[in-house]
């Protein structure tokens, strides 16, 4: 999706809050595949965490970092995972049912298509000019 | 200005539609049922689910990238980028 729209949408992966940790609520399945980790206790250890994560994950969308106050992730009720489109008129124009489960690429990619192509047909009228 | 607001309208028209047409194709599918029937859900997850729907304006933000170099506030894409977003954490 990424690759697809990357031109015309901005992508950005916003790194929360860690949902399962040691010293949280672990989970059996990062257990087995050696994802342990403490709740980072300050900014300095969140952004090193999602360094890593973003290098073993070879992200290649920007990245950015939620504060300690976890402001963000709890507007969007992000937690712990949740895909969202904002539309260029600022309003949310798709948000995603909440991960895991919930995390579906393929119906946000869906709805993008559409999106995109109702911009196109509503042409210069609605497009956005810098 | 009124034809702006003329295609506004069509493209949320036109944006309904599509998604009521998408919803309607997937009932059959794995797409979670309306909260109000499901008992699989805790009280806890549905506080989760939020408040913030389609429609609404988007909670703005200014964070900062990975590298620390840059920050970037979601109300800059306004009127000319639409943005996703994908949250997570790495467990």
């Amino acid at each position: 999706m990424y690759k697809k729209y990357g031109d015309r949408v901005a992508f950005y992966v916003v790194y929360l809050r860690e949902a399962h940790t040691e010293d949280g609520r672990q989970s059996k399945a990062n257990t087995q595949e050696g994802l342990v980790f403490l709740q980072p206790k300050d900014y300095e250890d969140r952004v090193e965490l999602a360094q890593e994560m973003c290098s073993k994950l070879e992200l290649s969308m920007p990245c950015l970092i939620d504060g300690m106050d976890n402001r963000v992730g709890q507007a969007y009720a992000a937690m712990p995972d949740r895909l969202y489109l904002i539309g260029f008129d600022g309003t949310v124009a798709f948000k995603g049912e909440k991960g895991p489960s919930g995390f579906k690429p393929a119906q946000l990619e869906k709805f993008l298509d559409l999106y995109l192509l109702l911009l196109d047909a509503a042409g210069d009228e609605i497009r956005p000019v810098n | 200005m009124a034809h702006r607001a003329f295609w506004r309208a069509v493209l949320c028209a036109g944006l309904l539609a599509i998604w009521g047409a998408s919803a309607l194709a997937q009932s059959g599918d794995d797409r979670p049922k309306p909260k109000s029937v499901r008992k699989d859900i805790r009280p806890a997850d549905r506080a989760q689910e939020g408040s913030l729907k389609e429609g609404d304006a988007a909670p703005d933000f200014k964070l900062k990238s990975l590298d620390g170099k840059s920050e970037v506030r979601l109300a800059s894409f306004r009127g000319r980028q639409p943005v996703v977003l994908i949250f997570g954490s790495y467990t």
